[in-house]
């Protein structure tokens, strides 16, 4: 557990919902899809605006400027104007706390 | 987020009062503070700032200013050729030298503080005036209210300095907020080359600086900040030029540390047949962020500007550039260029490259152009096929794409320094690659 850092309470991320926390100086976006858990850099790789301020649709992130789609299981970029995947992080539970770990 | 609740109106004072300062900067500080008070804290709405999550900052947190001990920096620069030194170390003056002859002929190269002093009148009519306007934003408010330390250097008309001067501004552990100034002025015909360091700062600490350099009708400056800040610091800074008729300056940004380095960088061409060149290179570590806004603003007619900003862009780390030409209605003749390279050494490094002309004359020549890349294989390939390890290969390409501003950097001191701080990245590099 040396690696994963302690970032939310599961509360605060109730299914169908997204929450932006900080690894160190990076923002990451943590998705609960029906109650499963995953992560991704916050930053939209096409033009840096801000993912968890998007909507979330199943396993499907959109971004708030320009309607860019990512899978938040695989990061990977869905439609224009995106064209490079998100990076992933390794999420996990522990009781009501939630913590994020190396790029998976 | 706020940024208001931690500065207090009492701090202002006490700093005045402890840098024994004369009432009229009192008076702008506190100035400054009212306004900044209710100043809106830039968002991701504002062109300049869309690239830059404030969040990390902890802005909200903010309250204290660094203050020194009193002890020396652990590590200088080698100080051979240079006229004059100044050594700034967690804000206080360390040491200082400048040749008689020097001294002599008027020319000034001191603290800030010192020279608030020595010199009032000199400082007065300067100071984030013209410039770098203290109501620019939020942040050079803040730097206006609360700035605690700083460089000036003075060089009367006329006044040639051959050598350039050195001042090294550094932090020990750092740690809550730290805003240094530096300000250049070089009178009518005068000559002078000041070349800064910036660096230390272990501590999670935001550092506003603000440079300011005035060259008046045919003066000469070469202004040069390379900066290696400690990973937990962030600065925002604000280095910009004011360029008289006939003017000639070489401003240079160098950026090597800080986990995030926001640098507006400009230059303000007000007097016809003004000339600069705006110098910038950066080689970030992996995870770190460096956000360049470049200005090249023609007020006057028949002015040039150059621009080169290049920079090497490891694994993880991310590099914005937005790099604007400004021409005036009046500024016909205008001649401007930019160019921007970025050599991207990881498939997870990201640089953004953009362009803005803003052109309101109908005679000028502006242009601008972007290169992104990784290294060269070909290159690479011919320097194997003459013998050279892949590693070394690298090194001597990476070092060749840094070599036309480099090369112009002044001090032996400063060159050798920055050259060992990017054989360091390079072996970082290749560490990781392998």
């Amino acid at each position: 557990m040396t690696q994963f850092k302690r970032v939310a309470s599961l509360a605060d991320i109730p299914p169908g919902t997204m929450l932006k926390v900080y690894l160190g100086h990076r923002a990451v976006a943590i998705y609960n899809v029906d109650g499963e858990l995953f992560a991704t850099t916050d930053n939209c790789t096409h033009e840096t605006a801000s993912l968890s301020e998007g909507t979330l649709n199943g396993h499907e992130v959109t971004c708030p400027k320009h309607n860019a789609r990512f899978d938040v299981r695989t990061g990977k970029a869905l439609c224009f104007p995106a064209v490079v995947g998100l990076k992933r992080y390794s999420v996990r539970v522990e009781d009501d706390d939630v913590f994020i770990g190396p790029p998976a | 987020m706020t940024v208001t609740q931690g500065f207090t109106r009492q701090q202002v004072v006490e700093l005045s009062a402890r840098l024994g300062e004369p009432e009229w900067m009192r008076e702008r500080r506190l100035a400054a503070f009212d306004q900044w008070l209710t100043a809106p804290l830039p968002s991701r709405e504002d062109e300049a700032w869309r690239h830059t999550d404030l969040a990390p900052l902890g802005l909200d947190d903010l309250g204290a200013l660094t203050t020194g001990n009193g002890s020396a920096p652990a590590h200088q620069l080698d100080e051979a050729g240079a006229a004059g030194v100044v050594v700034l170390h967690d804000g206080a003056l360390v040491s200082q030298r400048l040749e008689p002859e020097h001294a002599a002929a008027g020319v000034v190269f001191t603290s800030l503080q010192e020279a608030l002093v020595s010199h009032p009148e000199l400082v007065r009519d300067a100071f984030m005036t013209d410039c770098v306007p203290a109501a620019e934003d939020k942040f050079t408010l803040l730097h206006a209210a609360l700035w605690q330390a700083g460089v000036f250097c003075y060089v009367p008309r006329g006044v040639e300095v051959a050598q350039p001067l050195l001042a090294i501004t550094s932090l020990g552990h750092g740690g809550d907020a730290y805003l240094p100034h530096t300000l250049v002025l070089a009178d009518e015909g005068a000559s002078v080359a000041v070349a800064e360091q910036h660096a230390g700062g272990e501590e999670s600490t935001l550092i506003v600086s603000v440079t300011e350099v005035l060259a008046r009708r045919g003066a000469r400056v070469q202004h040069t900040v390379v900066q290696d800040w400690g990973d937990e610091v962030a600065e925002i800074a604000y280095r910009r030029a004011h360029v008289g008729a006939d003017a000639e300056v070489r401003l240079c940004v160098g950026s090597l540390g800080a986990w995030l380095d926001k640098c507006f960088v400009g230059a303000v061409l007000d007097g016809r047949g003004g000339h600069c060149d705006l110098h910038g290179f950066y080689f970030p570590r992996a995870g770190q962020r460096v956000d360049n806004n470049t200005l090249q603003e023609h007020r006057a007619s028949d002015c040039t500007s150059n621009l080169l900003f290049k920079g090497a862009v490891p694994e993880e780390s991310e590099v914005v550039f937005r790099g604007v030409i400004r021409v005036h209605p009046d500024a016909q003749k205008t001649d401007a260029y930019q160019t921007n390279n970025n050599l991207l050494l990881g498939d997870d490094a990201r640089a953004d490259s953009m362009p803005v002309l803003e052109i309101e004359a109908d005679d000028v020549k502006c242009s601008h152009g972007a290169t992104l890349g990784s290294l060269d294989e070909e290159e690479l390939f011919y320097l194997r096929s003459r013998g050279l390890p892949r590693a070394d290969a690298q090194r001597m390409v990476i070092a060749g794409f840094f070599e036309p501003i480099l090369e112009k950097l002044p001090l032996t001191g400063l060159r050798d320094w920055v050259a060992e701080e990017l054989a360091e990245r390079i072996e970082r590099q290749q560490g990781a690659e392998s």
